[in-house]
Parts: C-alpha cells; sequence; structure tokens
C-alpha cells in the first residue's frame, strides 16, 4: 500500500462537476431501483488513479466529501486523488466507511463494513465491488425484491462464489445491512439490502 | 403533441448554482435518496436547508427535486392535480428560472413530477421520478408524539397502536374514516406515510412502474419507493380497504373513474364536482369527452 500521500499524483476531476455528478448520480439512482439493470454511465468519464476503474472513480467523484469516510482496498493513486477532489476522510476501519471499494473477487466479509442499527438502518456502507465483465461472465445470478417486477437475471464475471452466499445473509438481516453497487468499467448494477440473491 | 418547451419562460438567474441548491447540499441529499431507495418506505434523516419559501409549500419536495434535476430533464408540478394554482407555478417557474430546464403541464411529457398530495390520473411510466411534498412523514406522530419512541416502533416493526387507531374508526363509526394520508405497509416491513394524499390514490403506489421519493423539509425526513414495491394500504379482513367513490361524474370532462373536487359555484349553494387532474380533464375535454359524450373512463 502506498503512503495516503503527499507525492502521490493526483488523478483528473470532472470537466464540469456539476453536470458530472448529477448525471452519474441519476444512474446510480437507477441501477438502484431497479436491481439487476445494467446502467452505463457513458464515455468521457475522467482516467481513473489506480486501482479504481472509471466507473468507480465516477460515482465517487459524485458523491463523497467531508462527510463520507472512504475505505479502499488498495489506497493506490486513488486515495490522494479523492481526498484532492473531494475532501474525504480517507479510512483504513471498514466499520467506519460510507463508501467503500474493494475488488469483486477478494473483498472482505461483509459483515465487517457498517450495518447500520435497528434504529438507523440508512447509516450503512455503500460497498462498490469491482468485477470483471457485467452482462456476461461466469455467474448467473437471480434477482428478486423492490425495483423487479418478478425477477431479473443478471451476469457477472470474476464475482467471489463465497461472497454470493454473503449477499443472501445480507439481505435476511434487513433493514440492516449494506448495499452493493458492481462495476465493470463504465457499467454499473446495484444490489441494494433489499434484493434476494440466488444462482443459477 | 409537440415536445414539451419550457412554458414558463427561459433564462437560468446568475449568480446562482444550477437548481438553486449548493453542490454539497445536493450530494447530502443524493446519499440519503440512495439510502432511501434500499430501505423502502424508512425515513432517513437529512439536513434540510432552509429554502427561499416557507416551510409548508413544498421546501422538502423543492429539495429532493433539486438534487435530482438535470438539464434533460421535463418538470410537472401539480398542487391537489391541479397545474395552474400558485403553488405549483411557483416551484415550476422556480426550476425554470434556476435550473433552465423544460417544464410541462402534460404527465406524459414530465420526466419529473413533483406533487403535492396527488397521483397523475394517467399511469406512470418507467423513467418517470415522482417527487412527494410532505408536510408530516411520521405516520405515527399524533399517535406516538416522543421521535425516539417512534422511532423504536418503527425498528421493533411494532405498528399494533395504528391498528388500535383504524380500529376505534370501525367501533366508533363503523367504518376507517380516515379518507387521505392513509397509513400504507411498504415492503412488508414499514409503516408508511402517503403524504396527505387521498385514499383514492394509495391503490396507484403499489407495483408503481415509476419511481417515488418523498421529501419533508421541515421535518428533515426522505423516504422512497422503488419501482415494483408492494405497497398495501392497512386494514382488516373484515373491514377491507375502499377507495372514495362518486354518484356523478366529473361535470366538465364525464370522467367517472378520476378523483373529483367539490366546488361550491354560487351563494345558493350549488355546487359541482370536476376532475380534480387538471391535465386528466383537460386531454379528455380535448378528446372530445364531456358529460354528455358517453363514458368510457
Amino acid at each position: 500500500m502506498a503512503a495516503l500521500g503527499t507525492d502521490a499524483a493526483i488523478a483528473e476531476g470532472f470537466a464540469d462537476p456539476v453536470t458530472a455528478s448529477q448525471e452519474h448520480f441519476r444512474h446510480l439512482l437507477d441501477a438502484l431501483s431497479r436491481p439487476g439493470r445494467i446502467v452505463e454511465l457513458g464515455a468521457g468519464l475522467p482516467a481513473a488513479p489506480a486501482p479504481l476503474s472509471r466507473g468507480s472513480y465516477a460515482l465517487l467523484l459524485s458523491l463523497l466529501d467531508y462527510e463520507t469516510p472512504l475505505w479502499l482496498a488498495e489506497a493506490g493513486e486513488a486515495a490522494a486523488s479523492l481526498r484532492f477532489h473531494c475532501g474525504c476522510p480517507v479510512t483504513e476501519c471498514t466499520g467506519d466507511a460510507v463508501f467503500a471499494v474493494a475488488p469483486g473477487g477478494a473483498a472482505p466479509a461483509l459483515e465487517e463494513f457498517a450495518q447500520g442499527t435497528p434504529d438507523y438502518p440508512d447509516r450503512s456502507t455503500t460497498l462498490l465491488l469491482e468485477v470483471e465483465a457485467l452482462g456476461e461472465g461466469g455467474q448467473e445470478l437471480v434477482l428478486r425484491g423492490p425495483g423487479i417486477e418478478e425477477s431479473a437475471v443478471l451476469r457477472v464475471g470474476g464475482l467471489d462464489a463465497g461472497l454470493v452466499g454473503q449477499l443472501r445473509a445480507n439481505h435476511r438481516s434487513f433493514p440492516q445491512g449494506v448495499d452493493i453497487v458492481l462495476v465493470a468499467g463504465s457499467r454499473i448494477a446495484g444490489l441494494p439490502r433489499t434484493t434476494e440473491v440466488e444462482i443459477r | 403533441m409537440s415536445a414539451a418547451t419550457n412554458i414558463d419562460g427561459g433564462g437560468t438567474l446568475a449568480g446562482y448554482n444550477f437548481a438553486y441548491l449548493d453542490e454539497q447540499t445536493k450530494r447530502m441529499i443524493r446519499r440519503a435518496l440512495l439510502k432511501a431507495v434500499a430501505i423502502p418506505g424508512y425515513q432517513v434523516p437529512f439536513a434540510s436547508r432552509d429554502m427561499p419559501l416557507p416551510y409548508g409549500w413544498g421546501t422538502g419536495g423543492i429539495q429532493v427535486t433539486a438534487a435530482c434535476i438535470g438539464q434533460e430533464d421535463v418538470l410537472k408540478v401539480i398542487d391537489q392535480g391541479a397545474d395552474d394554482t400558485t403553488n405549483a407555478v411557483s416551484i415550476r417557474r422556480f426550476f425554470a428560472t434556476t435550473a433552465g430546464v423544460a417544464t410541462t403541464e402534460r404527465t406524459v411529457e414530465a420526466s419529473i413530477i413533483q406533487t403535492r398530495h396527488r397521483i397523475p390520473e394517467k399511469p406512470l411510466t418507467e423513467g418517470q421520478i415522482l417527487v412527494y411534498q410532505v408536510p408530516i412523514p411520521e405516520p405515527l406522530r399524533f399517535l406516538e408524539p416522543r421521535e425516539r419512541e417512534t422511532r423504536k416502533l418503527h425498528a421493533l416493526a411494532d405498528y399494533g397502536v395504528m391498528h388500535v387507531r383504524l380500529y376505534e374508526d370501525i367501533a366508533r363509526l363503523g367504518r376507517i374514516a380516515t379518507s387521505y394520508s392513509y397509513p400504507v405497509l411498504v415492503n412488508d416491513r414499514y409503516v408508511m406515510s402517503p403524504s396527505p394524499i387521498p385514499k383514492f390514490d394509495n391503490p396507484k403506489m403499489h407495483m408503481n412502474p415509476a419511481l417515488q421519493l418523498f421529501g419533508a423539509g421541515r421535518e428533515k425526513r426522505i423516504y422512497a419507493i422503488p419501482p415494483f414495491t408492494k405497497v398495501v394500504s392497512l386494514d382488516f379482513e373484515d373491514h377491507p380497504f375502499e377507495i372514495q367513490k362518486w354518484d356523478e361524474p366529473c361535470a366538465i370532462c364525464g370522467a367517472t373513474g378520476s378523483y373529483l373536487d367539490e366546488v361550491v359555484t354560487d351563494d345558493a349553494g350549488n355546487r359541482m364536482f370536476c376532475c380534480s387532474d387538471t391535465d386528466h380533464c383537460a386531454e379528455r375535454v380535448a378528446a372530445g369527452e364531456g358529460p354528455g359524450a358517453g363514458e368510457s373512463r
């Protein structure tokens, strides 16, 4: 892990932050309100600092500020860039994170992240999982729950098989639990805690 | 019909950020909205800002709309179903001025519809967002004034007190007398206030393809119903939920399936009933429907 630091290179942010953050928020709102739908964030995303994908970097640039501690599985240049653009604290404690980013193949256990409390279930982590592919790939997930009329099928590449079992436990702990956004390049798909996940 | 244009004149106001709110405020509201969607019916606290109009005039709805709206959006605002009342016109103009977005009175053209106390008669579609203005977000507030207690009741899903309230109506009056703000159970978990919409509109919330967002500015709460989410109005097996019905059709367009307002027309106490949804009514009149034209819906 590079030092969270001083001499790390700073990646570029949005050219037009007002428009870009509004558009990316709406895409994310769409993805989380309609689990299973693959949403394209569009062309022209800024180049992402290592180890983030363009999609994750754009979502974080859109939503973070001084109120949102960020946890990164691997800090790299990303921590310095996001601290510079958003002013967000970077935390090493998963339980403190409002937003977190981890690779879909090697993420910490979901229960390590903030789950919210019975009184305030909203105080939980939103976890961006970087996967290899969306709409293709090895895992075929069948999703049910709010936002889905009957059921939806989502193909994911590069998601740890053990994580799918954790997603089911996460759903069972509703209304507490983490909310997940799968990110593959500039494509995203939402898996909020309301979604029931099965492997086909 | 031509594409929507800005019916309120154009041009953004110099010296203000896009859609009035500053970017940090928008981010804070956006994060609350994302959590609200992930926990349907749960009221997410947010740091509601002072707006350039008083509480009770839709400050919550305006903040939600301001956090969502983009240059491509087409905005419609209704107040009790009407596009042409003071509150609706002033909020529409507010966004026409501060965001320069296109505005419309037509439900089908709108991508965001901000509403006070109605759901449009025309079924909403997938791309649309309905933003409700909410005065009292807590459905249990008049039964339990302490926030700490109502929060605990929600945490435990302990809603017996609400059923007792509905039962007391039946014991006293023989029926559930609540006709607006009729409580609903969202996704089999949270009891939620649908805002003061008439109970006539409650069934439209169930499995609606549009995203429904709720903003309460004074009470500083945001909540949501994602598309295709189960929404059930509370009732009893022997006293099932019912919506209002009228003996006569709309006096202007002849509709029998829409929510009607009673309008007193003179000092002699004469009255008429007409659609509360002005766009729905005008569309039917334009299509040649009327009180004598034979009714379909």
